[in-house]
């Protein structure tokens, strides 16, 4: 009896530890992050069909900014959400917006048929009425509510009402599918690339998966904005030579 | 008694399962993420990942632990013949598989995505009901 109880614990225990070695394993071997970057992005031009150009993007800020920041984003993604309503507005705000950086936002739907794409459409045709970054916060930022509704449209209606937009032209657009090509090319761009997740960031062409905070994110803007600093002539006269 | 072993066994794979889980979470296994490739990340950082405020994943460890916990009492010389161990882990069980069936019809008919080691919860879970419940029946 006492002998079997304490089989029983020793089972438990050999359990625990397989367990508990596994986990640090896996926790172990995903603290390295850059060797995960190198190795996923370095086959990007494999695809025999031509790369879908970089306009299916949503762009903000000038064209010649010296910080070009690209994410690739899923609607109901929640690392996405994230972002979308912690970190980005605030970027926009700081960097997009002040000229140092440029900011491209590409669809790239994780999962075919899902509301997610409508989403994503909404964003774009709340976009038609300039409004594509209120949309698109609010969208990223409710992915509950919409996500679990019976009839997506009519949020979408409803938000873009909210924001003061023509919502029934938000509605129509989205149900008669006006930006549904070009969500679908932008998923197709993300798939040439290779990703496999979203976020993915890229900040000057450097990739960065996963949800980050704005300390971070502002972090890695202003290292290419000291990067290019540096690499620039001091003076003015110079840029002839 | 052996039942009762066997819940217990149960709960502590639930346990490290939901520990993983939540690691994944809290972005310390990795990067914090949705993917296409690993629905995991698509569940387990949904809007649906986090019940009253808590990441169901927490909720899920203290579920475990506390059938583990009460499973191991059950087994015990003195409480071995006893039934309300039956009786609380019938509950906990219950409890724990109604919120599993949730989450369930949340991947299923809303993120339309299937996170394998939240499958592997839910088949523990509904593990460890029916064998509550048949050791509930046998106490009678």
């Amino acid at each position: 009896m006492a002998s079997s109880q304490s089989k029983f614990y020793g089972i438990l225990g050999v359990i625990l530890i397989a367990g508990a070695g596994l986990i640090a394993f896996v926790v172990i071997k995903n603290r390295n992050p850059d060797a995960i970057a190198t190795t996923e992005y370095s086959s990007l031009t494999t695809s025999s069909s031509e790369m879908v150009s970089g306009e299916v993007g949503v762009a903000r800020g000038q064209e010649d900014a010296p910080v070009l920041i690209e994410e690739y984003a899923d609607y109901l993604c929640g690392a996405c959400g994230m972002v979308a309503t912690l970190t980005i507005p605030q970027v926009l705000r700081d960097y997009v917006d002040t000229g140092a950086a440029r900011f491209i936002f590409y669809d790239y739907p994780l999962n075919p048929g899902s509301p997610a794409e409508l989403a994503a459409q909404a964003a774009r045709c709340a976009g038609d009425q300039n409004a594509f970054w209120a949309m698109h916060k609010v969208l990223m930022g409710r992915q509950r509510e919409w996500g679990t509704a019976r009839n997506v449209s009519r949020m979408f209606r409803e938000y873009a009402d909210a924001l003061g937009l023509d919502g029934t032209a938000v509605e129509d657009c989205v149900e008669s599918g006006v930006h549904d090509a070009v969500v679908q090319a932008s998923g197709e761009r993300a798939r040439q690339l290779g990703l496999n997740q979203t976020p993915t960031f890229f900040i000057n062409g450097q990739p960065v998966v996963g949800a980050m905070g704005y300390d971070r994110m502002a972090a890695m803007i202003e290292e290419e904005l000291a990067k290019q600093q540096a690499s620039q002539p001091s003076g003015e006269g110079d840029e002839d030579r | 008694m052996n039942r009762r072993r066997a819940i217990a066994i149960l709960a502590l794979l639930g346990a490290l399962d939901a520990a993983y889980l939540l690691l994944a979470k809290l972005g310390i296994t990795g990067p914090v993420a949705c993917s296409i490739s690993r629905g995991c990340e698509m569940v387990n950082m949904s809007e649906y990942s986090v019940f009253l405020g808590f990441p169901v994943s927490a909720i899920g460890l203290a579920g475990y632990l506390a059938i583990l916990l009460l499973a191991i009492a059950g087994t015990l010389p003195r409480w071995v013949l006893e039934r309300w161990p039956d009786l609380l882990l019938t509950l906990l069980s219950g409890i724990a598989l109604v919120f599993t069936l949730y989450l369930t019809y949340a991947e299923l008919f809303v993120l339309h995505a299937i996170c394998q080691w939240c499958v592997a919860s839910q088949v523990i879970v509904i593990a460890i009901f029916v064998l509550a419940v048949v050791g509930l029946r046998r106490a009678r």
